[in-house]
């Protein structure tokens, strides 16, 4: 048994003020260091021995990791926003879907959590991955060779995997605002299940539609044949079905109970997405 | 491993210590400071029994590395009364019998304080969902609602 009473590891601690000094560390360390946000995944792996980093760079002492600004048609939002400040960001007023996604978070966590460490952690769970997913939200990543941009299915690579380079530390999360039309939904049932929903209509028909799972799958994603199943088709019970089964194939079979609150979800949720497009 | 210098104000006091990059805050409240009131009760983030507000916010110290919040105002169940005088929230806690082995209670009116700040006016349902990082094996939570939303009252008086 491991004694989570402390911390046992011990590990060289580094407090970078800037972008450049973060990631010149990164480039030195990579392989055997970690990036320290909000630690509230961090320090429990670490606790619990599932990591051992030698190195840990905290980025909580940079400022500009930390804001939230509105850059052409897009707001851009640092990696080390935490939870609450997006919560009281007016500008992320008008992505009231992630909002919405944030609410079942216990108030510690939201203190503590990064939108960075979240994306980072990558688990299927997370709060803001279904949400982004369907923003068509994208990340720019920095390191000592460079910054890469990545849109953000491509980051979540496996269960708690990202496409990221050991080297690499995530800066920023652009979000894209949506078309004013565009109606949104976001549902889930604990942990288990989790769905995010874009539609834009014209009249009784699906012009446009994005779907993303999340909970207790391998790993959160836009379900794209279920996509192609409702765009271009008039927006009914047996279209709506027809889509469920196919985000329902994305649940490992022998998981009875998801597969069967995620019938119960998805339509609602659907449903709520398409009554507020206009 | 290299300790580092760090300075808090804890519970309105001034405080420089010498601490190592591993050490916890609870632990650094507990053992350095003697403020034994915030509690270890997981470790994990599960239980909320070590919050604490860091710059005003509830976080969970058992989860925070003491060197991250260097220059941070800390405050503790202990830092709560004014001179001698239970907070409100206190008050209520007693009042309604929140209170049984008192374990888990350090944390929550704690995080009832941050709640309080950031909503002066919370709804039952609000109450109840800032309670879901906190486990209490004792009350069954009723007078514990019931506590935060009276003194929720009390503080609105002024
Ligand atoms: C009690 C409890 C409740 C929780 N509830 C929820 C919940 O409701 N919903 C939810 O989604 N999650 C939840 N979590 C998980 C966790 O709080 C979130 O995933 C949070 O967003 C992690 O952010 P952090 O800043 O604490 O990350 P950290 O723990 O500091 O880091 C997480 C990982 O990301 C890496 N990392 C962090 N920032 C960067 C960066 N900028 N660049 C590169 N790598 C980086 C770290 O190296 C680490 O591997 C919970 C955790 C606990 C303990
Ligand atoms: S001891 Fe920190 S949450 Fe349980
Ligand atoms: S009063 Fe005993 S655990 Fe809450």
């Amino acid at each position: 048994m491991v004694n989570t009473r402390i911390l046992a590891s011990e590990f060289e601690y580094f407090e970078p003020r800037t972008i450049n000094e973060a990631v010149n560390l990164l480039a030195k360390y990579g392989q055997e260091a970690r990036v320290l946000a909000g630690g509230s995944d961090l320090i429990v792996d670490m606790k619990v021995e599932k990591v051992n980093p030698k190195y840990l760079i905290y980025i909580g002492k940079i400022p500009e990791l930390r804001s939230i600004a509105k850059v052409g048609n897009e707001v851009v939002v640092g990696a080390n926003a935490t939870f609450f400040d997006l919560i009281k960001s007016p500008l992320l007023q008008s992505f009231p879907i992630l909002l919405e996604a944030l609410k079942s978070i216990q108030l510690e966590i939201k203190m503590m959590g990064t939108i960075g460490g979240n994306i980072c952690s990558a688990a299927p769970t997370a709060s803001t991955a279904t949400p982004l997913l369907v923003l068509n939200a994208w990340v720019k990543v920095v390191s000592a060779r460079g910054s890469r941009t990545i849109p953000i299915e491509k980051v979540y690579v496996g269960n708690r995997k990202t496409s990221l380079a050991p080297d690499e530390l995530l800066t920023e999360i652009h979000l894209p605002v949506l078309d004013s039309r565009y109606g949104t939904a976001f549902g889930e049932i604990k942990t288990k299940i989790k769905f995010a929903v874009v539609i834009g209509r014209r009249g009784d028909v699906c012009e446009h539609c994005r779907i993303a799972i999340g909970g207790d799958v391998e790993v959160a994603k836009r379900v794209e044949k279920a996509e192609k199943l409702l765009e271009g088709k008039v927006f009914n019970e047996r279209a709506i079905e027809e889509a469920c089964d196919a985000v329902v194939e994305e649940i490992d079979p022998d998981n009875w109970y998801v597969r069967e609150v995620a019938k119960y979800l998805f339509p609602k949720v659907v449903w709520e997405a398409w009554e507020k497009a206009r | 491993m290299e300790e580092r210098k760090i300075r808090l104000k804890v519970n309105g006091k001034d405080c420089e210590l010498s601490v190592k990059p591993n050490e916890l805050l609870l632990n650094v409240l507990r053992n350095k400071l003697g403020l034994t009131g915030t509690k270890y009760g997981c470790g994990t983030g599960d239980c909320g029994a070590c919050t604490v507000l860091i710059n005003n916010e509830p976080r969970l110290s058992c989860l925070t590395l003491a060197v991250t919040v260097d220059g941070a105002e800390i405050t503790t169940v202990e830092g709560l009364a004014t001179n001698g005088k239970l907070h409100p929230i206190q008050e209520a806690f007693v009042k309604h019998g929140a209170i049984q082995c008192g374990f888990c209670i350090p944390g929550i009116v704690i995080m009832a304080k941050g709640l309080l700040d950031i909503n002066p006016n919370p709804t039952v349902e609000e109450i109840k969902e800032a309670l879901k990082g906190h486990l209490c094996r004792c009350t069954g939570y009723i007078n514990i609602i019931k506590a935060i939303k009276a003194a929720a009252l009390e503080m609105s008086k002024g």
